[in-house]
């Protein structure tokens, strides 16, 4: 099914690699006031990774899922013997995986031609491992914060309205689209660490740039798992409460 | 025309009885649409506490900018996005078909026939924080940038509406392509931040070939820099060019349209 919209992938893949693009050039061109620990090659690395990493870490059910609470779809998934939030769970990842190969054409052109620019990295297998992991963390986080999100879709109309401030505007604020999260004044990096927002997004590119200690990996590994948790119990608390209310539209 | 603008003006007329209809969830778009300007406005905040300028804007200026590209961005979605989004389902249920039978301009009523109430609070957050910086005397008022910023702004919005048209008409040629709408919200991602931010070749691809610099860039310069009077008068003939070429698009898509199932 996800081969059906082939169109519609390429333009997803070429807006994810558009607005990073933008940013990074945005940043190649500032004055910097010194305040910045990054230099121009770590802006290189981390604009070229957040394509892959957004395209791990999107999640679309804010959308779908009331949706087919509004259509009353849903009653149908729920006669079937899997819980219905898989169903979003596998459309999610296998639509991941080939918007991943389309991405990744243009993604290996763009760092081949900016090798010079990139910093060196060490890559052992334990640091690869280590990003897997992160990353797997970093989707299943926004999955869930999403999905619970979406939940409120039951009772109020506009969840995508609601989605845009608490997921979208926040996220790109706080989540380090705009501004690399290590590079924030001391105070608001420390509310960014307590947040949920970095862990999807920031978090992977600074395990892969290497500037955290293992401590600090550790604290975040531990702060993130700590927001999947919440939000589960938070999403299923609203999902049985949610279930309850649903009437399927006109039934 | 006056008979087109009171057609137009029925449909906002009825647009705005049935967003009311709803008026909690109209309250709650414009509240949440005011705070997504906040946090456009913090990112650039955030962005200051790292750089001095980005590519010679410094902060100030660089308000200026937002409050354009806000502006702008939030007309098209206030008049234009509505109606990019319907032309897809137009094409494929055949609707389409119903209002070219009607006796009045297709491109008219099918360009404005649609209206979105949300983003009026940007439009106004973007005005008042335009008008701010003027009367705080951040950024220093003179009339001759003031005319410079009307011409730029008028080229803006026909250079909007012309992507716009263009879109429509490729909805109209290639049905299987949905969601129009992404791509035109791809070209305000290139406009979110000055046109001075890139790379030579490409700024002369974004003040010639496809004139990008002219949505944001050139009337935010006009305002709280001032504009070199050539790169207006390029901005004005590139409009009229391209106006013209966007109209024959369209008139040439719709003459070769089959309706729906032929």
């Amino acid at each position: 099914m996800a081969l059906a919209y082939r169109g519609m992938m390429v333009i997803w893949g070429f807006q994810m690699l558009l607005m990073p693009s933008v940013l990074l050039l945005a940043w190649l061109s500032v004055g910097k006031s010194g305040g910045s620990m990054y230099a121009d090659s770590d802006y290189f690395l981390y604009y070229l990774s957040m394509p892959f990493v957004m395209n791990l870490t999107e999640c679309w059910t804010v959308y779908t899922f009331p949706e087919q609470v509004r259509d009353g779809s849903l009653s149908r998934t729920l006669l079937k013997p899997v819980h219905p939030l898989w169903l979003h769970v596998l459309e999610n990842v296998t639509h991941k995986a080939i918007q991943l190969m389309i991405l990744l054409v243009p993604l290996s052109v763009l760092v081949w031609v900016f090798r010079a620019q990139l910093p060196p990295l060490e890559l052992g297998a334990a640091k690869i491992a280590g990003i897997a992991a992160v990353l797997a963390l970093a989707a299943a986080l926004r999955f869930i914060q999403s999905t619970t999100l979406a939940m409120t879709g039951f009772w109020i109309e506009h969840v995508e309205t609601l989605n845009l401030v608490l997921n979208q505007g926040v996220w790109a604020l706080l989540g380090g689209m705009i501004v690399p999260v290590e590079t924030f004044p001391g105070p608001i990096r420390t509310l960014a660490h307590l947040l949920p927002y970095r862990y999807s997004l920031s978090f992977p590119i600074e395990v892969l740039r290497g500037g955290l200690t293992t401590v600090e990996t550790l604290k975040g590994l531990c702060i993130a798992t700590g927001w999947i948790f919440a939000f589960l119990l938070l999403g299923r608390h609203l999902w049985r409460r949610g279930l309850k209310t649903f009437t399927a539209y006109g039934g | 025309m006056r008979r087109h603008t009171g057609i137009i003006l029925q449909f906002w007329k009825a647009h705005l009885v049935q967003a009311l209809e709803y008026r909690t969830s109209f309250a709650f778009g414009i509240i949440a649409n005011g705070l997504d300007f906040v946090f456009g406005l913090l990112q650039y905040c955030l962005f200051f506490t790292v750089a001095d300028a980005i590519a010679d804007w410094d902060m100030p200026r660089m308000l200026a900018f937002y409050a354009v590209f806000m502006t702008i961005f939030s007309l098209h979605f206030i008049l234009l996005y509505p109606n990019l989004d319907a032309i897809g389902r137009f094409v494929n249920t055949g609707q389409l078909d119903l209002v070219l039978t009607k006796p009045v301009s297709p491109q008219a009523l099918l360009s404005f026939r649609s209206l979105s109430f949300e983003e009026f609070g940007s439009l106004l957050a973007a005005l008042g924080l335009l008008a701010w910086l003027l009367a705080s005397g951040r950024i220093a008022f003179s009339p001759t940038r003031m005319l410079m910023f009307v011409i730029a702004i008028a080229c803006s919005l026909s250079l909007i509406y012309c992507m716009f048209l263009f879109f429509m008409s490729l909805a109209i040629r290639i049905e299987k392509i949905q969601n129009m709408s992404e791509l035109l919200w791809s070209v305000f991602s290139l406009c979110r931040y000055p046109a001075d931010i890139y790379p030579r070749a490409a700024r002369w691809v974004f003040y010639v070939v496809l004139p990008i610099a002219f949505v944001t860039t050139v009337p935010a310069r006009a305002i709280s820099a001032g504009e070199a009077p050539e790169i207006l008068l390029l901005g004005c003939a590139l409009t009229v060019t391209l106006v013209a070429a966007s109209v024959l698009f369209w008139r040439r898509s719709l003459a070769g349209y089959t309706s729906a199932g032929g």
